[in-house]
């Protein structure tokens, strides 16, 4: 009880109290536009909201609740470090393993107008990084022609539609949501309406993909 | 501790070596020469294609086995071959383990091997 009595009349004191009411109420705003529109612009303007309601919060105090400022430098601090690794982790392979692409990819590149690499690998890769699409060998080896469109078609829509990455992680952390935008339904949408949904299908059964059934069940639905 | 007297290349002396994934596809490879992912994948129907996938990267990064790709059909695809038989594997595993011992014990290690050799002959 203590520790609310100080936080309320740190604030107070501070004097921020009319700005954080508007804040909160932009957040408040931001996240129904959200629940409403699922789209990630709005979830992103909330959580960077959020971010300053926390960060106003725990820089105005000057009382013993002053660890909350080091628990939250932390988790921030650990969080950037963490996707840094995997983003030097992710560049590193990406320059060591690309090889020429097979003359057959040139037809879906132009159809989609997109760059695409093929990685070196037996393992099932298909993502985007830097506007640019990576698919591995293990993948292009097992897809007709047709369900390598559509794999590249959910992934074009990633490029055009989806919101960086790095920068929703980052936002999800420091606004302590935790939560990341998540439009792969949207993606295999795209990808069913540009490239067929039997495609589509069969690219996630043959490419055993852990979730195929859920996602082709809400496809279908 | 690996038992010295018991590594021999046989079916169970693989495993000391390799994971049980990477022994079976070894001795398919061994077996067959020549063979391409979903020609292994059909042998390990049992397993799900990542841990195919991950095993067969694994053996082509560590030298036992080489992959080329073949553009020549309707899709690339890889043409796995294993890198020496059975025998000169073990030759391979021998040296390293001898570079382990010389590591950690120093050159010394590489002498008294000499050594025992001799008298054991
Ligand atoms: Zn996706």
């Amino acid at each position: 009880m203590i520790g609310v009595e100080c936080f309320l009349s740190c604030i107070v004191e501070s004097g921020l109290v009319y700005p954080l009411m508007g804040l909160i109420t932009i957040t408040a705003i931001l996240l129904f536009m959200y629940i409403f529109k699922r789209n990630y612009e709005s979830l992103l303007a909330s959580q960077s909201t959020l971010t300053v309601i926390i960060s106003v919060n725990l820089f105005s105090m000057n009382c013993d609740m002053f660890t909350w400022v080091w628990i939250y430098l932390g988790i921030i601090l650990i969080g950037t470090l963490l996707m840094g690794l995997v983003k030097h982790y992710l560049e590193l392979q990406l320059d060591r393993n690309i090889i020429r692409s097979p003359p057959y990819l040139s037809e879906i590149k132009k159809k989609f107008k997109v760059d695409i690499s093929v990685l070196d690998t037996q393992k099932i890769k298909a993502f985007t990084y830097k506007n640019r699409i990576y698919l591995s060998v293990g993948l292009l080896e097992r897809l007709e022609k047709d369900e390598i469109m559509a794999v590249v078609a959910h992934e074009v829509y990633h490029l055009n539609h989806s919101p960086n990455k790095l920068l929703s992680s980052l936002l999800a952390l420091t606004s302590l949501t935790f939560r990341r935008f998540n439009d792969e339904h949207y993606a295999d949408q795209y990808a069913v309406k540009t490239a067929g949904i039997h495609n589509l299908i069969n690219a996630l059964k043959k490419l055993e993909i852990r979730d195929y059934k859920k996602r082709a069940m809400k496809l279908s639905a | 501790m690996v038992k010295i007297e018991r590594i021999s290349l046989d079916k169970e002396g693989l495993t000391k070596f390799f994971s049980p994934n990477e022994a079976r596809i070894l001795e398919l490879l061994w077996e067959k020469k020549k063979m391409t992912s979903p020609e292994i994948r059909q042998q390990c129907n049992d397993l799900s294609l990542a841990c195919v996938a991950g095993t067969l990267d694994r053996l082509a990064k560590s030298g036992f086995v080489s992959r080329t790709i073949d553009e020549t059909g309707p899709r690339v695809r890889y043409i796995y071959s294993p890198v020496g038989n059975r025998q000169k594997v073990g030759t391979k595993i021998c040296e390293k383990i001898i570079d382990c011992l010389v590591d950690t014990f120093g050159t010394s290690t590489v002498d008294s091997i000499g050594k025992n050799r001799k008298r054991g002959n």
